[in-house]
């Protein structure tokens, strides 16, 4: 499913409420939770950070029924609020295990809204201080404390190139279930260690893949069975 | 004109990173109804002053949302009152509100609606005004400004807004919204005037212009009068209602947001209006008389509304729905039909009986949310006094069953500072929160985990157009010292909550009101009051400090005693019910004597069937016999 336009600033939460009322309205026969309260089950990949687009937020849904794929995909379709879209749809056994488990890749282009050259070449450099020696200590407040995460292992690969406007950034992140670094996150921490002012704004996410990374091979969700 | 790029952008676009919950400021959510601007007349925008969560739970506006999208002349649009944070950037950046479906700036649309569902948001009407670019008062607008309307129950006294209103109007908005919009196009076909617009406006039935009526004080500071000034304009103002809901198309349709709603459900409304007579209640005088929905078309609407919406939740909306003549059977027919695709019904506001407690069970087969019971006073004697016709046998066995029914969290809503209370009524409130743990502890032979208590206490606050509208609220620091003094006898694991009484006193000034509180209203707001029904930004002082800036004495609005004879400020609004029924049950109340209620027994005669042209419509044996 694609996340586009307006639709950047749903959150995780409503997104999966949302979808969970398109299936609904689209009459998808969806499994339900056992228990006091039945849930339909559906599960996301990775939650999205507010504020960035997709194309690739990858979603299960159990079916109580079997249903042709094609189907599915015209059904649903048809009922999802502006901005969402569904891109495809294929069939997976129903004991495979979770999306979360199977992916731990996700790929994102960064766009930085920087006009000023010396601001961009900080930033560069900013990063090549920080994947050598000075390391990747990002600072986290919770609470009024403060804990520190090491996102070396966390970025796969990040490539910096020159944009109209500012910068491109192409940006892979481990999705590991003991933690993961968001990208904004990311990219404001090497804006901080650079010096340079990037108002929220400024900066832009768009997530393109999510894949399960084995080696040197790269596999889509739906390609691991 | 439509913007071509709106499902891409917003207004907003540089402050949505920078703000809470960003979804509230979209637009584009399912079911939202955009048109071209340039295939329409008139552009309507549906003001609601609180902020998106709650406007958009709020299900008269969306009945009215659908009345005037079904127009292919009219727009119509929501705006609501963006938080605290959203306004700061708004402000600094120079950006006026704009209406969620098209993103065009409110003071070009023609018509802005404003809902008034509540005394406390009326700093938010005046800050809605003030983002839109519009001049406050009525009479700095002219004809290239929106016509500002107003509906909603604080409309049967608008009089502290009436400076800044153009329009009210009085009961349902269904028809009389659509008559308002011819108005308003024949107006602006023939080029004229504002004052002509309003002319024609006063003329409708229902509407009320405030500004067409001359206000005359005695020396005390009380009405004289109440006069229209020119010819032609009604010397009273009678309310409109439908005399069956099924007269008009139902919303099946509604807007589904994205963000977590404060009633996150598809509601269809069972009926209308309530007769049991609770005498400080103003909704059960000015929806009167009862207007149930065939069942048959209960169960289709929750059909198409699930269907339509997604939700997985309908609630079944009235004021009492344990007094729907149908209701078990509505209630098991819907139940029946949503388990298996994981729909669930709600039966928001029941009665605190067993009967209700039984419904509730079998409505929450699957999911056991909490019970809420408002017995409103401690002791039979005060609830003899407000005619809330639960006695302690109804409490007692509901309760039970509750229990018994595997509830153990519970919530009870009380009342202090009711007329004729006195301190013995306190511990009446104390003995029966005891006693509902007792029940508890002997349903479970003190077993079982843990009962979740809560009570929730709030002040009295008289009411316009209620049988206790010549009532004083009590004093301040009388509330403050029983609400102390009842603190002391509850136990501490019981969850205490309270409604602030600065809150209430602010509250009471203003619902009793007349137009001379307009200007410390408006010292309030640009003091900075907004929000003021979240009391984390109710500010007592402010209020307090305008009061005395504007040369009033609230105390004279919300504590005094008023005579028989005194006029109101809102004595020309008519809901229907004649003055003498509201006085003669006031009288009632004082000697303790019940009124039945007209769907059970004989008509007691509040007079609002002869006055409306209309009759209850139910299905219970006693219904029908009018007035
Ligand atoms: S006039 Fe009589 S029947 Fe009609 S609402 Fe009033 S009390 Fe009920």
């Amino acid at each position: 499913m694609a996340k586009k336009g307006l639709a950047r600033w749903i959150s995780h939460l409503d997104l999966v409420r949302a979808l969970e009322r398109a299936l609904r309205r689209a009459r998808i026969p969806v499994a339900l939770s056992r228990g006091h309260n039945p849930l339909p089950r559906v599960s996301f990949a990775s939650a999205l950070g507010l504020g960035a687009t997709s194309e690739a937020e990858y979603f299960d849904v159990e079916l109580s029924r079997r249903m042709p794929v094609s189907a599915f995909t015209v059904a649903l379709a048809s009922q999802l609020p502006e901005g969402l879209e569904l891109l495809e749809a294929r069939e997976v056994p129903a004991t495979s295990p979770s999306l979360g488990a199977r992916v731990n890749l996700a790929a994102y282009r960064v766009t930085l809204a920087l006009s000023d050259s010396g601001a961009r070449e900080a930033f560069r450099a900013a990063w090549t201080r920080a994947r050598t020696a000075e390391g990747l200590v990002i600072p986290r407040h919770r609470e009024g404390r403060v804990r520190f995460l090491d996102a070396r292992p966390l970025v796969h690969s990040l490539a910096i190139a020159e944009s109209p406007d500012g910068l491109e950034l192409r940006l892979d992140l481990v999705l590991d279930p003991r933690g993961t670094v968001r990208p904004e996150e990311f990219v404001a921490f090497l804006a901080q260690e650079a010096g340079i002012d990037l108002p929220p704004d400024a900066i832009r996410v768009h997530r393109t893949g999510l894949f399960r990374q084995e080696g040197e091979r790269r596999r889509l969700p739906w390609e691991l069975y | 004109m439509l913007p071509d790029n709106r499902s891409e952008a917003t207004p907003y676009d540089d402050i949505l990173p920078r703000v809470t919950r960003p979804a509230r400021y979209l637009g584009g959510e399912w079911n939202a109804v955009r048109k071209d601007h340039r295939s329409v007349e008139v552009l309507f925008a549906l003001a609601f002053p609180e902020i998106y969560e709650v406007g958009m739970s709020h299900l008269g506006s969306m009945i009215l949302y659908h009345e005037l999208n079904l127009r292919p002349d009219v727009a119509c649009e929501r705006v609501f009152c963006p938080w605290i944070d959203m306004e700061e950037e708004m402000r600094r950046r120079g950006l006026g509100l704009h209406a969620l479906e098209s993103g065009r700036p409110v003071a070009e649309f023609d018509i802005v609606g404003i809902s008034l569902q509540y005394e406390m948001n009326y700093s938010n009407v005046l800050n809605l005004l003030d983002l839109a670019g519009l001049p406050l008062r009525a009479d700095r607008r002219d004809a290239g400004h929106p016509l500002v309307l107003a509906g909603g129950p604080c409309a049967f006294n608008p009089e502290p807004l009436a400076d800044y209103l153009d329009a009210v109007v009085l009961g349902e908005g269904e028809e009389v919204v659509h008559e308002v919009v011819d108005a308003f196009r024949r107006w602006k076909r023939a080029g004229k005037g504002r004052d002509a617009l309003l002319r024609s406006l006063a003329e409708i039935p229902g509407v009320y212009v405030p500004s067409l009526y001359q206000v005359d004080y005695h020396p005390d500071g009380t009405v004289a009068e109440v006069s229209p000034k020119i010819a032609g304009v009604p010397p009273r103002v009678v309310r409109r209602a439908l005399p069956r809901l099924d007269d008009r198309d139902y919303p099946t349709r509604p807007i589904v947001p994205y963000l977590e709603t404060v009633h996150d459900r598809a509601m269809v409304e069972i009926f209308r209006g309530c007769t049991r007579g609770c005498r400080f209640c103003q909704a059960g005088i000015i929806y009167r008389p009862v207007r149930e929905r065939p069942a048959d078309r209960v169960q289709e609407l929750a059909r198409e509304l699930v269907g339509a919406t997604g939700h997985q939740e309908v609630s079944l909306a009235s004021l009492s729905a344990s007094d729907y003549s149908a209701i078990e059977e509505v209630a098991r027919r819907l139940v029946d039909e949503g388990v298996g695709l994981g729909v669930g019904i709600s039966l928001p506001s029941l009665r605190s009986d067993a009967f209700s407690v039984e419904l509730a069970h079998q409505v929450q087969r699957v999911r056991k949310t909490g019970l809420t019971f408002a017995p409103e006073a401690g002791t039979q004697r005060l609830r003899d006094v407000i005619n809330k016709q639960i006695t302690s046998d109804d409490l007692r066995a509901a309760v039970e069953s509750a229990f018994r029914n595997g509830w153990r969290t519970l919530k009870l809503y009380f009342m202090i500072g009711l007329p004729t209370e006195d301190y013995p009524d306190l511990d009446g409130i104390a003995e029966l929160v005891r006693e509902v743990e007792a029940a508890y502890r002997t349903v479970k032979r003190g077993g079982g985990p843990p009962l979740k208590l809560s009570v929730s206490v709030a002040p009295f606050v008289p009411k316009p157009h209620t049988p206790f509208q010549w009532e004083p609220q009590l004093l301040l620091e009388e509330l403050r010292k029983r609400q102390e003094y009842l603190r002391r006898r509850i136990p501490r694991r019981v969850r205490l909550s309270w409604h602030d009484p600065e809150l209430s006193f602010v509250e009471a000034v203003f619902a009793r009101g007349d137009r001379r509180l307009a200007r410390a209203l408006e010292i309030a707001w640009e003091g900075g009051a907004k929000f003021d029904s979240w009391s984390e930004h109710f500010s007592y002082r402010r209020w307090m400090d305008a009061f005395a800036a504007a040369g009033h004495d609230p105390r004279w609005y919300a504590n005094r005693e008023r005579p028989r004879e005194e006029v109101f400020p809102w004595d020309h609004l008519e809901t229907g019910v004649s003055k003498d029924y509201l006085w003669q049950e006031r009288r009632r109340a004082w000697k303790g004597e019940l009124t039945a209620d007209c769907r059970f027994a004989a008509c007691p005669g509040c007079g609002v069937c002869d006055r409306l042209g209309l009759s209850p419509v139910t299905g219970h044996a006693a219904a029908g016999e009018g007035s």
